[in-house]
């Protein structure tokens, strides 16, 4: 007789342990997925940039070199072979930059090239450099014609010969300040 | 039979979640490109300035054709007149036209103008100057071919893609002292309609 209860007792303990450990808690998992990237060159892009413009010949000054955007300011065919020193130079529309995603970005310049500013239309009231310059949105299949204007008077006469550096175009759906 | 049911569930979470990451849709990019700049003195640059003649240099050097490209400069009377008589200057209450360099006073053929504008950017532009001054003169450029040496500023000249025009130099002195006067004449090329 007390045998026969034992056995039912450690079977309803069994049962009770299964019951407190089937919660479904872990730790940790790792799972492997498959994640795909197309990398582009600037003129399929997700943020295109485009040197040639039909409705401009600065774009003389815009190429694409391996593939991506380069801005030289140096020989054209009429044989000017750069900007004049102690001069501001202007030049409208140098290159096309196209929003080829889906949602509206805002558009700012950041570069640390002396006497450089991007802009559309016009450098004064135009100008893109800097985050609190931020153009609202340029929506999603829309372009920005930019234009560069580089002032030389601070530096002379002419001790500096030229300048050379990086220019990082930013774009984004969100407030950039 | 359960079994061959769980694997088939599998199959089909795979399938949409590489679908879900397809959408092209981008918060925020920020792309870095290079930029190069030639900085060129007055004889090669975009805006082409060359001093014409056989006169001597002034303080910043000579920008001439096929010579050293520095930034041109202007004396009037020329230096070399200056340096052997050193009170010479252009008379008070008067319009003075210069066309020439005082250097090619004694060529038998002598080139007029004395600045040659030309443009070696990529857009034809129309090209004046201006004259912004404390002193009471008064500066002008005009067309050396111009038999009414009309201002450029007055009647804007247009110059296409590798044109050049000559110019001389008008200067008023109404109201001005007996001095010496160092000023800026800004030359301005622009695209038209800008």
């Amino acid at each position: 007789m007390k045998r026969r209860t034992l056995l039912t007792s450690v079977g309803s303990l069994a049962a009770t342990s299964a019951v407190a450990v089937g919660t479904g808690a872990f730790t940790s998992v790792s799972a492997d997925r498959a994640v795909s990237v197309e990398i582009a060159d600037d003129s399929s892009a997700l943020l295109m940039f485009d040197p040639g413009l039909k409705s401009s010949t600065n774009d003389a000054f815009a190429s694409y070199e391996d593939g991506q955007l380069v801005l030289d300011f140096d020989e054209t065919d009429a044989g000017g072979q750069g900007v004049n020193h102690d001069a501001v130079s202007q030049f409208d529309q140098v290159f096309k930059l196209v929003n080829r995603g889906t949602q509206a970005v805002n558009i700012w310049f950041e570069h640390d090239l002396p006497g450089v500013t991007f802009y559309r239309f016009d450098p004064d009231s135009n100008s893109l450099d800097g985050p609190s310059n931020a153009k609202i949105g340029l929506a999603a299949g829309g372009h920005m014609k930019i234009g560069v204007e580089i002032d030389t008077t601070a530096s002379g006469a002419g001790d500096v010969s030229s300048l050379s550096g990086t220019v990082t175009i930013h774009a984004s759906a969100e407030s950039p300040t | 039979m359960k079994r061959r049911t769980l694997v088939a569930g599998l199959g089909s979470l795979s399938a949409s979640i590489h679908l879900a990451v397809g959408s092209g849709a981008f918060t925020s990019v920020s792309a870095e490109r290079r930029v190069e700049v030639d900085i060129e003195g007055d004889n090669d640059a975009f805006l082409g300035l060359k001093q014409l003649g056989g006169g001597t240099d002034t303080i910043y050097g000579r920008s001439v054709e096929g010579g050293p490209s520095e930034q041109v400069a202007f004396s009037f009377p020329g230096s070399g007149e200056l340096s052997e008589n050193p009170d010479l200057g252009l008379g008070t209450d008067s319009v003075y036209e210069f066309d020439r360099d005082s250097g090619e006073s004694d060529d038998t053929a002598p080139t007029e103008g004395l600045l040659r504008i030309t443009n070696q950017g990529t857009q034809p532009v129309e090209v004046y100057s201006k004259h912004k001054t404390d002193s009471e003169l008064e500066i002008e450029l005009y067309d050396v071919t111009d038999p009414d040496e009309t201002a450029l500023r007055d009647d804007l000249p247009t110059l296409r893609i590798g044109g050049n025009i000559d110019v001389g130099f008008r200067i008023r002195t109404f109201g001005a002292d007996v001095d010496e006067f160092d000023e800026t004449l800004t030359i301005v090329a622009k695209a038209p309609d800008k």
